[in-house]
């Protein structure tokens, strides 16, 4: 029962096939340690397109728990979920960018959404009936994939 | 003295240049106070256009040093973390011979010498491309 209590602080959802880990407070290292525990439990145990995880509930990222953040998301790409870390905000990017952070190369996005076209290509994507698609509407149109530049959009740009 | 003091009250605005590629184009001596402002507005845009690629112009930038170098690094790095890749342009000959002599490691970072092809790099990574038509249109 002890490791429940501390893993009910960040509620994993399963939707569109991916893990979405939303953090929505500064985790100390011990929180940190058993989040990251249940992330890959579930990577373990479910079959996932792959894990998001949304930091833009947190104004504050230090280099430790940046640097924990960073290592889960590439924990759960060794075990086959393809990571990308989400909602850094500016002030988040721009401290850990002063302590010299190191991403690697873990996929990031500002949005939700753009987490899902990172590790589900739209054009791949069917919506099955059971996925539940909570808190997503809205996210805006401009979020279904490509859009070719229309002939009489670019011209006016042309003359500069 | 009073020239650096102007340069430094010049403001850089980010334009939204298309849909997904925002473009600063940066004018005047880079120091470690101007990056920090360079830094915090391009953050902020980045966050409020979700945008995937930021150009930034480099042309007006005087003289580019070491630690020249490295402030533009660390800006590219900071979008980067935010899921927006900077491209840099406006590397002139100059600008490339004195990079390479002083051993700057770039090769992360997606470069050209001018605005155009930055552009159309840009452009790619967001999924678009340009056609011509047989007439333009002119009003």
């Amino acid at each position: 029962m002890e490791g429940e209590a501390a893993s009910s602080k960040a509620a994993l959802y399963v939707t569109r096939g991916c893990l979405i880990v939303p953090i929505q407070v500064e985790l100390d290292d011990e929180l940190m340690l058993q989040l990251q525990k249940d992330i890959l439990e579930r990577v373990n145990k479910t079959e996932l397109k792959g894990v998001i995880i949304d930091v833009s509930g947190v104004a504050v990222i230090d280099s430790s728990l940046g640097q924990a953040i960073f290592d889960t998301a590439r924990m759960a790409s060794l075990m086959g979920a393809k990571t990308v870390v989400t909602g850094l905000t500016p002030g988040v990017a721009a401290s850990l960018t002063d302590l010299d952070f190191d991403p690697g190369d873990v996929p990031t996005a500002t949005s939700l959404e753009e987490g899902f076209r990172i590790l589900v290509p739209a054009a791949t994507h069917e919506v099955k009936p059971e996925e539940v698609e909570e808190g997503l509407e809205d996210q805006g149109d401009e979020a279904t994939g490509d859009r070719k530049v229309e002939p009489g959009e670019y011209d006016d740009q042309a003359d500069q | 003295m009073a020239r650096a003091t102007r340069e430094a009250k010049l403001p850089t605005p980010v334009s939204i240049l298309w849909e997904g590629i925002l473009l600063l184009v940066v004018v005047g001596v880079v120091d470690s106070k101007r990056t920090q402002e360079i830094m915090e507005t391009m953050l902020e845009k980045v966050s409020e256009t979700q945008s995937k690629t930021i150009i930034m112009d480099i042309l007006g930038v005087p003289a580019v040093d070491t630690a020249v170098a490295n402030h533009l690094i660390k800006i590219t790095k900071a979008t980067k973390l935010m899921g927006c890749e900077c491209i840099i342009s406006g590397i002139s000959p100059v600008v490339a011979q004195a990079l390479v002599n002083l051993g700057v490691e770039l090769s992360d970072i997606t470069t050209h010498s001018n605005l155009r092809d930055a552009l159309q790099y840009a452009f790619e990574v967001n999924g678009f491309e340009v056609r011509g038509r047989k007439e333009a249109t002119r009003k």
